[in-house]
């Protein structure tokens, strides 16, 4: 398991950012290397040719951190809610998702409203079995759950909307469905379409 | 020379597209099980879904797909991450699954220059039917080719 708490490394790194506002229980190695990194193009002496590039580092870096912490910090909220095998795992999910050596130029952050989104829609499912996550070019969660070749994927938006597409073989023959709803709508419209096959171990 | 700007790829060809990290479908422990619906999805400013024309380079397939990864990085601004990877269609399947979903999509030659001349793009691809995105996701995107285990183009002059 991927350590998620790190207090005493990144306390410096976030002081050096004027950042010190006591999120360094929710500080993990990836968040602690994008730190690092931003340190380190900022103590460099940027030359004419090299301000331009270290900026858009420093910006990313930046960008990467604050979405990863607000985020972290959403989820501290319902933390009561959570047990902590399931938090660590999310923690570590967005960590992965936010890796700055993986980031694509033009992508989105997480937005904050889509991540309230998959945390009220995670703790009225209660899937046993844990979402991969992924994220859309503009910020938007994306959970998906694959059963061999039966596949559901939800994309979480602000303002308590959701998007899913599922895909069920039966008979060698697949079965699409999708839906555009309410999270508060999620349990009832996946119901017919048996989502403890991809919600259960 | 093959193609031309807007001339459409064969049909027997196929389109290869480069899937960030982020738009890989993964289980909850993070190992790759192929590509989400989002990653065929269209920016709001994107007038096609870019891929390149394998085919449009000679040589054996292999050395068309690494000709084809190697204009791919060389047309982005920021280096390919070592965990995005490739996905590979062929363009029958692509436009089979879109016509079966009522989209007429075609897919034409876009060269990029010289850093990528294969580039090409999927046009009049539908930009919010979640139900096409995911059937081509897993149903016309079949192959996977890992960032990582592409080498280096070699530096050359």
């Amino acid at each position: 398991m991927i350590e998620i708490a790190r207090p005493s490394q990144p306390r410096a790194a976030t002081s050096f950012l004027g950042r010190d506002t006591g999120l360094e229980h929710v500080v993990s190695d990836n968040t602690h290397r994008i730190i690092t990194r931003y340190a380190d193009a900022l103590r460099k002496r940027p030359t004419p040719g090299s301000l331009e590039a270290v900026d858009a580092e420093k910006d990313l870096a930046e960008r990467l951190f604050d979405a990863i912490a607000a985020a972290k910090m959403l989820t501290a909220q319902v933390a009561m809610h959570l047990d902590r095998e399931w938090r660590d795992k999310i923690f570590q999910q967005l960590d992965s998702l936010h890796d700055a050596d993986e980031w694509q130029a033009d992508d989105e952050p997480i937005r904050q409203g889509s991540f309230s989104t998959f945390l009220k829609a995670m703790l009225a499912l209660r899937p046993n079995r844990r979402p991969g996550l992924g994220l859309s070019h503009n910020g938007q969660l994306v959970a998906a759950w694959t059963t061999d070749r039966d596949r559901l994927t939800i994309e979480f938006f602000p303002n308590d909307r959701v998007r899913w597409v599922l895909v069920r073989y039966i008979e060698d023959e697949p079965d699409r469905f999708a839906a555009d709803t309410p999270v508060s709508r999620l349990g009832e419209g996946l119901a017919p379409h048996h989502p403890e096959h991809w919600f259960v171990r | 020379m093959k193609g031309g700007r807007g001339k459409n790829v064969p049909d027997d060809d196929h389109a290869i597209r480069h899937v960030p990290w982020a738009r890989l479908r993964r289980d909850e422990d993070d190992n790759v099980i192929g590509f989400l619906p989002q990653a065929f999805q269209l920016r709001p400013e994107e007038e096609y879904l870019s891929v390149n024309w394998m085919e449009y380079h000679d040589g054996d397939r292999d050395r068309q797909m690494t000709l084809s990864i190697w204009g791919m990085r060389a047309s982005f601004e920021r280096p390919l991450g070592a965990k995005s990877a490739f996905g590979i269609a062929s363009v029958a399947t692509i436009k089979d699954i879109s016509q079966a979903a009522g989209a007429r999509v075609r897919v034409t030659h876009e060269p990029d220059g010289d850093r990528n001349p294969g580039h090409a793009g999927i046009r009049q691809l539908p930009r919010d039917d979640l139900n096409l995105l995911e059937a081509i996701a897993a149903d016309a995107f079949i192959e996977k080719v890992n960032n990582a285990d592409i080498p280096d183009e070699p530096a050359t002059g």
